[in-house]
């Protein structure tokens, strides 16, 4: 066998051989998770933001987006002939939302409430897109990975009832690669595009944002005294994101590069206030590589115990 | 026993092989991700390709978002937009609301501050918006406080020095952009 059909044959592997499924588990519990801690935060708030007359009035955040996109006040119209108000839809609509994630963390019926979260979460994109970050942006990647891949292979009703089939498959390793490789190119973009800016590489970047009111969280006018601090967390962050698509594959650097991307989002949680953005990156990776780098974790134990033995 | 197939198959067996719906998954996939992988190389950003293209990727954006690029705190966050608002009643009493010193005025929790920074950004995209937003928020204030008779929205751009600039002295610059008054 020549190089090539080697090559190819590991490629054709990679994508099809079975391998745990425990990631796929891991990953409904975590996302489904995150929504009810989301929404949670979210609730006090809920009214000022989603309400028909909040910051955004329903005309004016329609007026934002695209006319064939789902917004709260088309599916209000549709339940309005009940006499329910707009006050009670939006709790109404909050209530589906939870009880769908819920669901989905259960993992019974575990496609019918993927379904239904991915789809609550699409109209609430569509009627606040005043309001979408980054956090949403990574939820809704999730929810929509969870609606079409399997699942609930792991830890879930629906394996435990007999529901659903837990054996690896050819399906479950192709979700598995594909939210791999989709981290990895998300992380790549983020890296270089940031390599491409001079601020970047001279840390002014980093400096401007935990300086700035929107993500002050501590008083940080300290930092000008020590550009080098700044200037190596900037090269700290464009390196492990932009070459996240190496260290993650490396078995030898995965669980290092695993617990640099968690400091990283950590220090973005902590110092700049984002902390669910923070927490849904650590989430994604955890559950892309998590399993791995525990498998590298267990297989370094028993290195050591080899060479204990022949010494 | 554990007899279920992948999702999709009690649907697609009937109409076509198994081999057949196994290549189709992973045909989906790999364009999939090669559509991830080329927006984010900046492989479609031609102007023909992008216009032709701007109602799918609209599509895509809203079902998955794989037509999107990934690059958080570019090219610069060293500018931001503040907004201040200004009630009073007829007997002079005033309340003032600015987010230079904090969302506490209207948000719970910090994730709640964090979605009004991305309110702040895309209401002063254009000046329709700024308009829109504008009047929302103030009839949105007018109705919690519903005492006050007169309100003024003002939106501030604020360019933060460099850190270089920052040890020479310098301070940060504000500017008035947008202002409205509104009176009952």
């Amino acid at each position: 066998m020549n190089l090539l059909q080697r090559g190819l044959t590991r490629f054709q592997g990679f994508f099809t051989q079975p391998i745990p499924v425990a990631p796929l588990g891991i990953f409904r519990l975590l996302i489904s998770s995150f929504v009810l801690l989301q929404a949670a935060l979210w609730y006090p708030d809920w009214e000022a933001f989603v309400g028909s007359e909040g910051w955004v009035q329903w005309e004016i955040s329609k007026a934002f987006n695209h006319s064939w996109h789902v917004h709260l006040q088309d599916i209000y119209v549709l339940l309005r002939p009940w006499g329910i108000s707009d006050g009670q839809f939006i709790y109404l609509f909050f209530g589906v939302y939870v009880v769908s994630a819920t669901g989905l963390l259960l993992g019974i019926l575990t496609r019918f409430w993927a379904i239904c979260t991915w789809a609550c979460h699409y109209v609430l994109m569509s009627s606040l897109p005043t309001y979408v970050y980054g956090v949403d942006i990574f939820l809704h990647i999730s929810l929509f990975y969870l609606m079409v891949m399997p699942a609930a292979k792991a830890f879930s009703l629906d394996a435990h009832l007999g529901w659903v089939n837990p054996a690896p498959d050819w399906a479950s390793t192709l979700a598995i690669r594909v939210l791999q490789i989709h981290l990895c190119l998300a992380y790549f973009s983020a890296g270089y595009e940031k390599m491409l800016y001079v601020n970047w590489w001279e840390g002014d970047v980093l400096w401007r944002a935990v300086i700035q009111p929107d993500f002050r969280q501590f008083g940080v006018y300290w930092l000008s005294e020590v550009p080098w601090l700044v200037m190596l967390l900037s090269w700290f962050t464009m390196f492990i994101e932009t070459f996240y698509f190496i260290g993650m594959w490396v078995p030898r650097l995965r669980v290092f590069w695993l617990l640099a991307m968690i400091g990283l989002h950590l220090g973005i949680g902590l110092f700049l206030g984002l902390y669910l953005f923070g927490l849904i990156m650590i989430l994604m990776s955890v559950s892309a590589f998590g399993h791995d780098a525990w498998q590298d974790v267990k297989s370094w134990g028993k290195q050591e115990k080899r060479r204990a033995v022949l010494a | 026993m554990h007899a279920r197939e992948p999702w999709l198959y009690g649907v697609m067996v009937p109409i076509m092989p198994k081999t057949m719906f196994r290549k189709i998954i992973y045909i989906l996939a790999a364009l999939h991700l090669l559509l991830v992988a080329a927006v984010i190389l900046r492989l479609l950003d031609n102007d023909k390709v992008y216009h032709s293209l701007e109602k799918p990727f609209a599509i895509l954006t809203a079902i998955n978002y794989s037509a999107w690029r990934f690059a958080f705190f570019t090219p610069d966050v060293g500018k931001s937009t503040e907004v201040d608002i200004l009630l009073e009643n007829e007997l002079g009493k005033k309340i003032h609301y600015s987010t230079l010193e904090g969302f506490d005025f209207f948000t719970h929790n910090q994730e709640s501050a964090n979605r009004f920074y991305g309110y702040k950004v895309h209401a002063a995209r254009d000046s329709t918006f700024i308009d829109l937003c504008a009047r929302s928020a103030c009839t949105y204030l007018l109705n919690e406080h519903p005492g006050m008779t007169k309100i003024t929205y003002t939106m501030k751009g604020i360019k933060y020095p460099d850190l270089i600039d920052f040890r020479k002295g310098a301070k940060v610059e504000k500017g008035t952009f947008y202002r409205v008054q509104f009176g009952l």
